[in-house]
């Protein structure tokens, strides 16, 4: 390979984009194998896609669309999951309002402080993971891979009001659970956090 | 210009947070969240929320198998 080919080229995309695509696609399948295949997968139509890639366009945003397409087509469990427009819970800023109204927390001391330390210990990987998924999809790609709404509404082909639905709704219910493990965990004193 | 009441502010705080409103409304925001007693916590626990999360979810890297599969399989093409 030389560099300037295209498969030179591509090659170094794959050097870049692998591990940010494989932690990507282990949070959507939640399964190692199925992860793996995923990647392999979106490089191999990416591939042969190339010669039609826009250079010097997002290449970043068109590896995760063809990933989340691959996802999509393949691996998602047949029958797409309703879309879920709950009229109750509309309420932005879902902890940070039942921190800042628990009389319990404000005893303790600072409720939002409280509630974002015992966060620190909380298996956010896990309730990330426990979204629905076109919620969760939405998440991991604004708030881990920071895409703008724009460049997530290409990677799914929805419209931008319909990733700010997902998005807004996927982060209430991981507050939700945050604010659930936040709530039955023991308060943890700072002095015991750092183990003395 | 007619102030934005908190709850407006509220409801645009993820946009606001998220860098997607425009130039005047950002600026608009902005000032609301500096000086306001109520908005600016809200505003800064998302951030720092945001910030926890980001940082509890790094994620493993691709393992080295799988980087030698996916450039083996190149080269065969």
């Amino acid at each position: 390979m030389t560099p300037g080919e295209p498969a030179a080229e591509f090659a170094a995309l794959v050097e870049q984009h692998l591990d940010g695509l494989y932690g990507s696609a282990l949070r959507l399948t939640r399964n190692r194998d199925a992860a793996e295949d995923l990647v392999q997968e979106t490089f191999l139509k990416a591939w042969r896609a190339f010669a039609s890639f826009e250079r010097g366009t997002n290449a970043r945003a068109w590896l995760y669309r063809i990933l989340m397409n691959t996802y999509i087509d393949s691996y998602r469990k047949a029958g797409r999951e309703p879309e879920v427009v709950d009229a109750e819970d509309l309420e932005d800023q879902y902890l940070y309002s039942r921190a800042h109204d628990s009389e319990e927390l404000r005893r303790q001391g600072n409720p939002e402080q409280i509630v974002l330390e015992r966060i620190m210990d909380a298996d956010v990987d896990a309730a990330l993971a426990a979204l629905p998924e076109n919620f969760r999809a939405a998440v991991i790609l604004s708030d881990l891979e920071g895409f703008s709404y724009k460049e997530i509404a290409q990677i799914l082909g929805v419209p931008i009001g319909t990733v700010m639905s997902r998005l807004f709704r996927g982060r209430r219910l991981l507050q939700k659970a945050l604010w659930e493990y936040a709530r039955a965990a023991r308060y943890v004193s700072p002095q015991e956090r750092t183990g003395s | 210009m007619k102030e934005r009441p908190c709850r407006e502010v509220a409801r645009l705080l993820w946009q606001f947070i998220d860098q997607e409103l425009d130039p005047a409304t950002t600026r608009e925001l902005a000032q609301h969240v500096r000086d306001c007693h109520g908005c600016g916590p809200r505003a800064e626990f998302e951030m720092r929320l945001r910030a926890i999360i980001q940082e509890k979810c790094v994620g493993e890297p691709a393992p080295e198998r799988l980087r030698l599969r996916v450039l083996a399989l190149l080269r065969e093409l």
